[in-house]
């Protein structure tokens, strides 16, 4: 029997594309004000205020190394993520579509990742539109808390 | 302490109604088998409720518990489980004592609802109601016995048993075979059950299970049955209705049918109450998850309505102006309430003082009485549990330090019992919370002696040490002054361990006492957590808040007082050197063209240094929110606040980054206190002057203003002299007490302004004589007023030397209200 695909939101970050099943996606709010946290390490864009609740605003390329600092901006668009704990999101450029991941497109982690793409990639998946980087929720929380 | 009956009485409700919840809950427990803990565990409850109820002389209460105990046992005894009849009759045991103890407050009503009954039944004198009537002449079949048995142990809803109690009337249970109703049909029936429902007599009614009734149904069997209430006696109900039953009960036979029964007017008043108690109880559980999220809902839409009333000023349409008010005011309104979902009496945490005061007495061989005043102040829950062991430990020591034994108090003249106030009062946001007692007060020289002793300051610098000075010692790590660990106190957690979990607080912890007097330890505490006041400031675009209760001042750099030591850098700042903090370097604030004019001068119990910034803006309530840490080592942050236009602003932790710098704190501040010594010794001034006809002095770390004066501004209020200086009421300090007799000639001409903790003071002076740079010889007696702190030859003449912080003291608690017994 096959295994049901899921939606997966896809949004674009940098030169990546990056999906999270819905289901670990809170909102998407689009270009919120940043503030800049001083001492922050480097995947930490900034703070958001939704509607009162401090969200810490991820830079998901520094985070896997792509980059060494965040590139800071006065606003981002973003993805929340649904996780208990501090708040957090992920910055996005731009978001793409809600797209059915099914087994066939989602593969494990090739072999040859870095240290730091090992540790926050679970899957990555082929589409049409190119590789998707499927993060890991729980890893990346474990990063903030 | 007076106790307050009618708090024990609430709790007392509460306890009890709890307790009978759960007794019913087990009872119908007790129903489905027997169970020896359910037994024991409702025979507690049963006997906790009539153990309580002897403190209220609720004697019906009592005989009601206690029969129902006597029956209890008997089957727990037994080991039988209950028969449904027992249970019913356990339930209606409940619910008459859930009557009485909800009317307790009524002795009239109290005694018009009957115990006596219920008693009789439980002792099995009496069939209970619910055998009390059954069967009769309307009954066609004989073999319906079991499902007779049956279903006159059911267990109507109590609610019924109300109605018909309350309109006394019958309440009937009856059940037909709608398969044999003759030439009735059943659309005749439905209509007659119709009127019935109509009327409001009919209750319930229902399928009877066909296999609960006969093992051998014959031919078409169709049992209903029907429950309803009528003044009219089942049988001629029947014969009205035209139906063919097979049987019926009564739950409930009216008493008496012409007037109501005093029972049952009774029976329907304590209805009334229960529906009014109902009504009376008003609290709820609500999770502290969902009230922080409230909170957090109303904080937003405070904000939100700040933004929103900023716009519509500017509309064109003036009616979005009078909404927009509106809904500001009801905006504020939520959030006032908001707010003080979260607050909780004092009283929670004051009442278990007395029995504390009571033991550390005993224990400690002495007499104490505690009064209590302001417990019905309101602070935050949070707060509330942080304060708890502080407070515990300061009344502590109050008995165990402070009080005398009753031998050393008549010797002394006092009254053999001490006591000890604890007083909590509202002052501008902050709650200052006292603990007074009237004992021995604090013994200065002691108090040096062990600091010194115990290698906690060095020798010399304790010789230097003001009254003030020394009494800081007492929360110093490590300190405590009895020799020997008694189980109350003494065992090294002591006055610091207080300090640091009010301070973490945001709060503050003082002690002033005075030698055979009394001591106080006074605690100001914010009443909220969740708002803060801070100063908000900017460097390079980031900006940053600083809560206010850490800031002394704010300083603008003057470079020629800037001082490179060790390569650290720091300022002079009236004759001290303060550590400073070079901000954008902490916060690795990204370079650019700025300079950093201000010192923000912040203090914690540790640390007291300058934060460098570059401008200050406003100081605001701010809404403090967590923050992620991301790493121990990197944290400076207390959390974040959203501002008053919505943006962020981390918060920056005076604590936090006093230990991240590798500040020396306060008080192993050795290198840097040699230094500050070395400038303060050498710049040791004395102020002389005249008043009173006699020449004064007092030390001075800075020269303070001196202003000409008019001796018309001067006036006296009530019995203190206050003056108008430059649109601002100054208390004078009081210096009566160095007045002599040829003194009275005097013209004042000077005013010296003198400024501590924010508070402003003057000394009135009729002539400045000279500043005295010489180390003084001072004298002092044990006789001397405190203000006095001794006398020194100064330009060959005696000088009185004053102890003016202690005036400042003095004169700052005379502007409260004093408590009463003690001098501070």
């Amino acid at each position: 029997m096959k295994i049901s695909a899921q939606e997966y939101l896809i949004w674009k970050s940098g030169n990546y594309l990056f999906g999270l099943e819905l289901g670990h996606c809170r909102e998407i709010v689009n270009e919120v004000p940043l503030t800049r946290l001083p001492r922050a390490p480097g995947f930490v864009l900034g703070l958001a205020n939704l509607r009162g609740t401090v969200v810490s605003v991820l830079d998901l390329e520094a985070l896997l190394g792509y980059r060494k600092e965040t590139l800071y901006r006065e606003s981002s668009s973003i993805v929340r993520l649904r996780h208990s704990g501090y708040p957090i999101a992920a910055a996005a450029d731009a978001i793409r579509d809600t797209m059915f991941l099914g087994p066939d497109e989602l593969e494990a982690a090739p072999a040859n990742l870095t240290e730091s793409e090992s540790n926050f990639i679970r899957k990555v998946a082929k589409t049409s539109d190119g590789l998707v980087l499927i993060p890991d929720l729980a890893s990346i929380a474990s990063r903030i808390n | 302490m007076e106790i307050n009956l009618k708090e024990v009485k609430e709790s007392f409700v509460t306890t009890t109604r709890d307790l009978l919840q759960r007794s019913e809950a087990l009872l119908l427990e007790l129903e489905r088998g027997h169970n020896a803990e359910h037994f024991t565990e409702m025979l507690r409850a049963i006997h906790t409720i009539k153990g309580n109820a002897g403190i209220f002389e609720l004697e019906g209460v009592i005989r009601l518990c206690h029969a129902f105990e006597t029956f209890l046992e008997r089957f727990q005894s037994g080991g039988r489980a209950l028969s449904a009849g027992q249970i019913d009759l356990g339930l209606t045991v409940l619910d008459r004592l859930r009557s009485l103890v909800a009317v307790m407050d009524d002795p009239h009503t109290l005694a018009g609802i009957p115990t006596d009954d219920l008693i009789a039944q439980l002792s099995g004198k009496q069939p209970g109601l619910p055998e009390a009537a059954a069967g009769g002449a309307g009954e066609p079949r004989a073999s319906f016995d079991r499902l007779r048995e049956h279903t006159k142990k059911l267990r109507l809803p109590e609610k019924y048993l109300e109605v018909a109690r309350s309109k006394n009337r019958y309440l009937i249970f009856l059940v037909v075979d709608l398969a044999d109703q003759g030439e009735l049909t059943l659309a005749q029936f439905y209509a007659k059950l119709l009127t019935l429902h109509k009327s409001g007599n009919l209750l319930s009614l229902g399928v009877l299970r066909k296999e609960s009734i006969t093992s051998n149904p014959a031919g078409p069997f169709l049992p209903y049955f029907v429950i309803l209430h009528s003044e009219a006696k089942a049988e001629s109900l029947i014969q009205t209705l035209g139906l063919k039953v097979l049987l019926f009960h009564y739950f409930w036979q009216p008493q008496e049918r012409a007037e109501p029964s005093a029972q049952n007017a009774a029976v329907a008043a304590q209805q009334e109450a229960q529906r009014d108690h109902h009504v009376r109880d008003t609290h709820l559980k609500v999770h502290l998850d969902l009230l922080n999220s409230l909170i957090d809902i109303t904080g937003e839409i405070v904000l939100t309505r700040n933004a929103l009333v900023r716009r519509v000023e500017h509309a064109a349409d003036q009616s979005l102006n009078s909404f927009a008010k509106k809904l500001s005011y009801l905006v504020s309104d939520l959030q006032d309430k908001v707010m003080k979902t979260r607050l909780q009496k004092l009283d929670v945490l004051f009442h278990r003082f007395p029995r504390l005061v009571r033991e550390t007495a005993q224990l400690t061989g002495k007499k104490a009485e505690l009064h209590i005043e302001g417990g019905d102040i309101e602070i935050d829950k949070a707060i509330i549990d942080e304060i708890a062991d502080p407070l515990v430990h300061i009344v502590r020591n109050a008995v165990d330090h402070g009080i005398e034994s009753p031998a050393e108090r008549a010797v002394a003249g006092k009254n053999e019992t001490g006591r000890i106030i604890l007083q909590a009062q509202a002052r501008e946001g902050n709650i200052v919370i006292r603990v007074a007692d009237d004992g021995k007060g604090l013994d200065l020289e002691k108090i040096r002696n062990t600091a010194i002793s115990k290698g906690l300051i060095s020798r010399e610098s304790a010789a230097h040490a003001t009254a003030a000075d020394i009494t800081e010692y007492l929360f110093l790590p490590g300190f405590s002054t009895k020799s020997e660990v008694t189980t109350i106190s003494g065992r090294g957690v002591g006055m610091d361990v207080v300090r640091t979990n009010i301070s973490k607080l945001g709060g503050s912890v003082e002690i002033a006492g005075e030698p055979g007097r009394g001591s106080v330890v006074t605690m100001v505490i914010p009443q909220t957590l969740s708002i803060l006041t801070c100063l908000t400031v900017e460097i390079n675009g980031f900006r940053f808040v600083i809560p206010q209760q850490n800031i002394v001042e704010v300083v603008q750099i003057d470079a020629s007082r800037l001082k490179n030591i060790q390569n650290k850098l720091a300022y002079e700042l009236r004759q001290r050197l303060l550590p400073l903090i070079e901000t954008d370097e902490l916060l690795e604030i990204p370079k650019g063209e700025y300079a950093l004019p201000f010192i923000v001068v912040v203090r914690t119990e540790k640390y007291n240094y300058g934060l460098m910034v570059q401008t200050i803006l406003d100081t605001e309530e701010v809404v403090v929110k967590p923050l992620p840490q991301f790493g121990q080592d990197r944290q400076i942050f207390s959390g974040a606040a959203i501002m008053g236009d919505g943006r962020i602003a981390p918060i920056l932790d005076a604590a936090l980054i006093g230990r991240h710098s590798n500040l020396i704190a306060n008080v192993e501040n050795r290198q840097l206190g040699r230094v500050r010594t070395q400038i303060a010794e050498a710049t040791e001034q004395h102020l002389l002057f005249r008043v009173h006809g006699r020449n004064v002095a007092f030390r001075v770390m800075a020269l303070p203003r001196i202003e000409a004066i008019d001796p018309q501004s001067i006036e006296t209020i009530v019995d203190r002299q206050v003056v108008n200086y430059r649109n601002e009421i100054i208390p004078i300090l009081p210096t009566d007490f160095l007045r002599n007799d040829d003194s009275s000639r005097q013209v004042i001409k000077n005013l010296i302004i003198l400024q501590a903790e924010g508070r402003r003071y003057g000394l009135l002076a009729s002539e400045i004589l000279d500043i005295v740079e010489e180390k003084l010889v001072l004298r002092r007696e044990a006789a001397d007023r405190s203000e006095i702190e001794g006398y020194a030859i100064i330009n060959d003449e005696t000088a009185i030397v004053l102890n003016i912080p202690m005036m400042m003291r003095q004169a700052a608690a005379a502007a409260t209200p004093q408590l009463p017994g003690v001098m501070v």
